[in-house]
């Protein structure tokens, strides 16, 4: 892969530069807590939904998906169609009913009409675990771009990344995420456009394109047909269910809905994601097989046995670089950077709000909280997730993004989307149902994951896997589910009787008629 | 006297937006219920390898799984353009019997 080019430092540039820009601008803007929180809800539906989409197309989804084409053929379709499946369900169920509920955090809507401190507590520290991971895999994707273009060391990447993210969360707010990720979502689906127009051009249509990755044999594996992926049924329908009912539960996409004016608003803002999320995909399935098509074989770009130079996760850069040469990589190299920035900087706002708003202000010092400290709180606990990201980045750097990056929607799906959709829609559930499903959701998805071959054999270097399959969201979504009713039915608590009867004011409510 | 049928006509057209809305939820579970069991059906046949999708398709390389995919994306985006539809025709109703209350 060529070094550094002028024109990927000059885009670098002008990316750092005008994110630093948006970041000061909206430094005034973030000092109340509704300002920083939900940008003090004046971002319209259009640049809501592209807000939400930047926050979903993620380097994972970039990088992690073409290279799973490269590496394994048609198994690529599992993630570009898995990535958009989530996307009607939080429209049609999630997005206005949030809206009309909430202020700040999907906490406050599961705690709508259940007790306040057990339910913050749970809910914080689902949302810690889901934006962990998620970090995880965005900070070991950035890493790797930022270290092969600028021939750094992994460590000083990773450690610059951190320092940036933590910077336009404290400084800027939800008004700087939102705005660094609107340029960035335009910027992805721009030049995903144009790599597609290149490709497809250079082939003459997508058919002969396709011809010419099935075409292509030196390959690391046998390409169109699916390569085993994902070894067995179970874990296949537990994949699909993290995709599919994973977005529900991501803390980051949810806050994004509190920052329209209204749950009208907030839907309007998902149908608009959900498009932009739906195309992209279809891009990303077309560039897959480019990929495959043009750098099997390529002396530039693969070594003699096959695998990529740089790793697979590489497979996009390269891409770029054969589709358009060094201003096409500096583009590409620019807009996965701004991705990754931006998602982080999501991810870390997400987290310091659990720490700030749900934990502080509303367990451990209710009554006695004010707005100026409640901010300087999340800024404080955004430097220190900033950190601790940073840190779990370099463990994990040698995980395949697009697996990392699958953990959090598995956690998503398992434990706070079916709290949320019980508490929106179930006039049953109870405190004590909601936080026992939500814990048993929580214990079945974390532990089988680390008892899985992915962390207990690969990272954790031990000889054989306790849990034989590699996602475990079939056996957690029971298990939240099941907790979660069966504990509240026979809740006989006085408690549990208000929380029922409440239910009727709280649907007319999300329905926009209370 | 005129103010009894004004009122039967207000909560007449409440019961016929909570129809709608009771309506539009309902296409929203079915949506979603399609969303996991299609995209899960699809996940299994890739991982089983599934012969009739895994066949090339049109005379090319093209396999069915990825006829599949591009339609199950297709399928999305109508089904994003469907639910949107009908609730902006809700939302008309909504803010048409707001504005018949004042």
């Amino acid at each position: 892969m060529t070094a550094i080019h002028p024109s990927a430092i000059l885009i670098f540039a002008a990316i750092v530069l005008s994110s630093l820009v948006i970041t000061y601008w909206a430094h005034r803007r973030s000092k109340s807590v509704k300002g920083f929180y939900a940008a003090g809800g004046n971002i319209t539906p259009m640049q809501n939904g592209i807000a939400i989409s930047g926050d979903f197309l993620s380097a994972a989804s970039f990088l992690g998906t073409i290279a799973v084409f490269y590496g394994m053929g048609d198994d690529g379709l599992i993630y570009a169609v898995g990535a958009a499946a989530g996307w009607p369900i939080v429209l049609c169920l999630v997005a206005e009913r949030l809206r009309n509920l909430g202020r700040y955090t999907f906490s406050d809507v599961v705690s709508y009409r259940l007790e306040e401190t057990p339910i913050r507590l749970f809910t914080a520290v689902s949302t810690l675990c889901v934006t962990g991971a998620y970090l995880i895999a965005q900070m070991v994707g950035g890493a790797t771009l930022i270290a092969a273009l600028f021939g750094l060391s992994y460590a000083s990447a990773i450690a610059c990344f951190g320092v940036l993210m933590v910077f336009y969360v404290v400084i800027g707010g939800m008004t700087a995420t939102t705005w660094i990720q609107i340029i960035k979502a335009t910027l992805l689906v721009l030049v995903a456009l144009v790599m597609v127009a290149l490709a497809v051009g250079f082939y003459g249509g997508p058919l002969p394109m396709i011809d010419a990755a099935a075409a292509s044999s030196t390959g690391p594996t046998g390409h169109m047909r699916a390569t085993g992926l994902l070894p067995d049924g179970f874990s296949a329908v537990s994949l699909a269910l993290a995709f599919t009912l994973g977005p529900v539960g991501l803390p980051h996409i949810l806050m994004r809905f509190f920052t329209v004016r209204d749950g009208i608003s907030a839907r309007r803002s998902l149908s608009i994601a959900a498009l932009i999320i739906a195309v992209f995909q279809m891009l990303m399935v077309l560039l897959g097989y480019a990929a495959m098509a043009l750098l099997s074989g390529d002396a530039r770009f693969t070594r003699d046995d096959g695998t990529l130079v740089g790793g697979l996760n590489m497979a996009t850069l390269h891409l770029a670089e054969a589709l358009g040469g060094p201003p096409l990589l500096g583009a590409v190299s620019a807009a996965s950077f701004a991705t990754i920035l931006a998602v982080v900087a999501g991810l870390t706002l997400a987290a310091a709000s659990a720490v700030s708003h749900d934990l502080y202000r509303h367990v451990f010092a209710r009554g006695t909280a004010n707005d100026q400290r409640e901010v300087r709180i999340s800024k404080i606990s955004a430097a220190v997730i900033g950190l601790i990201s940073v840190l779990l980045g370099l463990a994990f750097e040698h995980q395949n993004i697009a697996f990392l990056a699958t953990l959090p929607l598995v956690i998503a799906a398992s434990v706070n989307c079916p709290i949320l959709l019980l508490a929106l829609y179930w006039k049953g559930l109870t405190t004590r149902g909601a936080v026992t499903g939500g814990t048993l959701g929580l214990l079945f998805s974390i532990v089988p994951i680390i008892l899985s071959k992915k962390v207990w054999v690969d990272t954790l270097g031990r000889p054989e896997a306790i849990f034989p399959y590699e996602y475990p969201t079939v056996l957690a979504l029971a298990a939240a589910i099941g907790g979660a009713v069966l504990v509240s039915h026979f809740d006989r608590s006085g408690r549990a009787d208000r929380e029922r009867a409440a239910f009727a004011a709280q649907r007319r409510r999300s329905i926009g008629l209370g | 006297m005129a103010g009894a049928p004004m009122r039967e006509e207000i909560s007449e057209d409440n019961a016929r937006l909570e129809r709608a809305l009771r309506a539009q939820e309902r296409l929203g579970w079915v949506i979603s219920a399609l969303a996991v069991l299609l995209t899960a059906g699809f996940m299994v046949a890739l991982t089983l390898d599934w012969q009739p999708l895994a066949r090339s398709l049109f005379g090319h390389a093209v396999t069915g799984f990825a006829v599949a995919a591009m339609g199950l994306l297709g399928l999305f985006i109508a089904a994003i353009a469907l639910f949107s539809a009908v609730a902006n025709r809700n939302d008309a109703l909504r803010k048409a019997i707001k504005q018949s209350d004042r």
